[in-house]
């Protein structure tokens, strides 16, 4: 996987695995700045990110040995990657626009899809100008990270302001609130650039990728009360074990799932029961990225829990997926009979996830000073 | 052997159901060959399952740009539909009826086979020149405008003879008739491989026994479409929609030890559409109602057409695809929307031993890499002709 020019954060390299810890930091530029301004304020906020694994942090210069060891360690991996949204590219909400070169075809405010409702949605917080995808190996890392951008920013007078973030946490058995296992049928590393590498159109992001963020609430209490039976079903694996289902036991009345098929790559079912089943809708082809029909994504997800409230837990996924193209993200979740007509799996079966909020960014390839800099340019 | 005609259409008699039995099996004679994949569906391949893709022609985008692809494909020409005759090529082509310039009225798009047309021009003259008719909106339309000076009624004339006036009438490449070059309406497709004879060759083809070694692994697996279509050269294309997607999906079959067949009737069909895209300048989403599906039993349609009501009082130009945030311009940002589908019936996992198979190294796989000489000429072409 050499030669690839994806920023460090999306981890699909032979070996890697995204460290666990997560944070979404979506910054605005200030009303009457421009590009330039904006990539020189972002410089200062990547070049203080960088330091901080290093042992470098603001507020205490000149730390050296152990000090400055616990502090390497306090950041490992902490990794930051950088994504432009539809809005630095819109003369409606910068003029001129923060960044003048083309706008991607499918990089647009979310809009929101079919059979993945909004929640009482009155501003989409998720979209902005620009997003930093934190990762890291410790919370604390990527929580400390965002508080530093902020204050950064406010500290040196630089035209950004933070304005939202989002955090989340990967789990080490691999599961999610569903209880099943999930991102598992991820592409083998040998197949994932093909689905990640976006081309050059327009020709600025040629190498680069696409990152889709979906926040979106799990309603667990409505999913608990599904008999288990009914939620493997829905999911397509055996809960326990992960197994992919391979067929659906009819005999007794009520239909029972059949597993026993491999863990990572579930066999081609033809049991409408199993077809309709999320593994299957999210992947109906099952076909590699290198047939652009297969609508392939890279996906890179982490929970989140927000609160825990008299109605109960307040929880859900941050959906994550990187893509060489995000018309592939929208054909599959519009497409019928992928997830265009069901909320998540069954035919069209229950509807228990929403969209809290979401938004799509380019993430340009790798250059020096930082990806996209060149992008920021006096107008 | 008795085969059902496109979408289950009941327009031909015995003597045209025959003539399609036959055109059926000469399109499949190739798949007698193989273990794996069979000329018509048996009690062996009991199971229903699709392969499906959308319709924009992504190596054109890929080869150019999306932006220049669009207008390529939409490409208009004296003799009509040139983009859609060269590359509208996942097995959906369409035409644009505009109004002013840069005002779009209707799209319209259709997966019928040519061969089947040819059977039915040359077995059923007066329900062809009906359907033309049809299509066309019109009450009618002249013989001369899907048989040039040929009388297809006339007592002496041969089926032979009509289904070869009707080749060069709608379906070769100097065919001028506007029933079939986009001018009046489109019948049938005519990009050169949206056949089902080339569709037949390339499932023939991929359904073989073939397996690679994972590196990572060293458990076998099937081959990607990157791996496997250099091995068949000339029966499927790489980085289109379809093709790279037929050819994994059947190798994979076929890896599986299932048997595999063309479900009867053989066609490409479809299947629907990302209609919740597409919204009004209020912001609405535009309504399934909106398309018409034709040309077919559900859910086996041929014909698709897209036109606003009326009384909407808007034009489809006016519509604007949310996941793009650009108005429509061009028929290849609907064909975007447009699912297509094959339908294949195929037996339980395991019924096939797999042994004998092609065992190849991974340095014996292709390496996909893209081909884009003929998009560039074709491009060329367009740029000369503006």
């Amino acid at each position: 996987m050499r030669g690839d020019l994806i920023q460090r954060g999306v981890w699909f390299r032979s070996g890697e695995q995204a460290p666990p810890a997560f944070r979404l930091v979506l910054l605005n530029a200030q009303a009457g700045v421009d590009g330039r301004e904006v990539g020189d304020a972002l410089g200062a906020v990547l070049d203080m990110l960088a330091g901080l694994p290093e042992g470098v942090l603001p507020d205490l210069p000149g730390m050296r040995g152990r000090e400055a060891q616990r502090s390497r360690r306090q950041f490992a991996k902490l990794t930051t990657l950088l994504g432009l949204g539809a809005r630095a590219f819109d003369a409606s909400a910068h003029y001129p626009p923060l960044v003048a070169a083309e706008r991607p075809d499918h990089l647009v405010p979310l809009r929101g899809f079919p059979a993945l409702p909004w929640e009482a949605m009155t501003s989409n917080l998720a979209e902005a100008d620009v997003a930093l995808q934190l990762t890291a190996e410790r919370a604390a890392a990527v929580d400390i990270a965002a508080a530093e951008v902020a204050q950064l920013l406010a500290e040196r007078g630089l035209p950004l302001r933070v304005v939202a973030t989002f955090g989340g946490f990967g789990r080490v058995d691999r599961r999610g609130w569903l209880g099943f296992h999930d991102g598992v049928s991820n592409m083998q590393a040998a197949d994932r650039l093909a689905a990640l590498a976006a081309p050059a159109d327009p020709p600025w992001m040629a190498g680069g990728t696409y990152m889709a963020f979906l926040r979106l609430r799990v309603d667990l209490a409505a999913w608990r009360s599904l008999p288990r039976g009914e939620q493997e079903l829905l999911v397509g694996r055996e809960k326990l074990s992960g197994s992919a289902l391979t067929a659906v036991d009819r005999s007794g009345g009520v239909p029972r799932p059949v597993a026993g098929g491999d863990f990572v790559d579930p066999p081609q079912s033809t049991d409408p029961l199993v077809e309709a089943s999320h593994v299957h809708r999210a992947n109906q082809s099952r076909a590699s990225p290198h047939a652009p029909g297969a609508l392939r994504i890279f996906r890179q997800g982490y929970e989140f829990l927000e609160d825990i409230g008299p109605n109960g837990p307040r929880l859900g996924l941050n959906f994550v997926s990187f893509q060489r193209d995000l018309g592939t993200l929208q054909h599959l979740l519009h497409l019928p009979g992928w997830l265009g007509d069901a909320n998540f799996g069954g035919d069209p079966g229950p509807s228990f996830i929403t969209l809290l909020a979401g938004g799509l960014y380019a993430v340009p390839p790798r250059a020096e000073p930082f990806a996209g800099a060149s992008l920021l340019g006096s107008p | 052997m008795n085969v059902h005609e496109p979408g289950h259409l009941e327009a031909l008699g015995d003597a045209g159901r025959a003539a399609w039995a036959e055109r059926v099996a000469s399109c499949f004679a190739g798949l007698e060959k193989s273990r794996f994949v069979q000329a018509r569906p048996t009690a062996a391949t009991p199971h229903a399952t699709v392969i499906d893709w959308t319709g924009f022609p992504v190596r054109v985008a890929a080869c150019l740009s999306r932006r220049r692809a669009q207008e390529l494909l939409d490409w208009r020409g004296e003799r009509g539909d040139e983009g859609r005759r060269r590359l509208q090529e996942e097995y959906l082509e369409w035409r644009v009826v505009r109004g002013a310039p840069r005002e779009i009225r209707r799209v319209e798009f259709t997966t019928e086979l040519p061969e089947y047309w040819r059977v039915l021009a040359a077995h059923e003259p007066s329900t062809l020149l009906e359907t033309i008719a049809e299509l066309a909106g019109k009450a009618r339309v002249a013989a001369r405008v899907a048989y040039g000076d040929l009388d297809p009624l006339a007592r002496r004339v041969t089926p032979a003879q009509r289904e070869s006036a009707f080749a060069a009438a709608m379906l070769e490449p100097g065919a001028m008739s506007g029933y079939n070059t986009g001018a009046n309406a489109i019948c049938c497709m005519v990009q050169r491989t949206n056949t089902l004879r080339a569709l037949a060759s390339l499932v023939a083809v991929a359904g073989a026994a073939r397996r690679v070694r994972n590196a990572a692994t060293g458990e076998w697996r099937c081959l990607t479409a990157a791996e496997a279509i250099p091995l068949f050269p000339g029966a499927a294309v790489q980085h289109r929609a379809s093709d790279p997607l037929v050819a994994e999906r059947v190798g994979r079959l076929a890896f599986e030890g299932r048997r595999i067949a063309l479900e009867d009737p053989p066609g490409v069909y479809i299947q629907g559409v990302e209609h919740t895209r597409l919204r009004t300048p209020d912001g609405d989403a535009v309504p399934l109602e909106w398309f018409r599906f034709a040309r077919g039993q559900d859910p086996r349609f041929q014909r698709l057409t897209f036109e606003v009501p009326p009384g909407e009082g808007l034009a489809v130009s006016d519509l604007v695809d949310v996941a793009t945030g650009r108005p429509i311009r061009f028929g290849a940002q609907v064909a975007e929307l447009v699912q297509v589908v094959l339908r294949l019936r195929v037996g339980p996992a395991g019924a096939v031993p797999f042994e004998p198979c092609e065992t190849l190294k991974p340095a014996a796989t292709g390496k996909g890499a893209r081909n884009c000489t003929d998009v560039v000429r074709h491009d060329r072409a367009f740029a000369g002709a503006r």
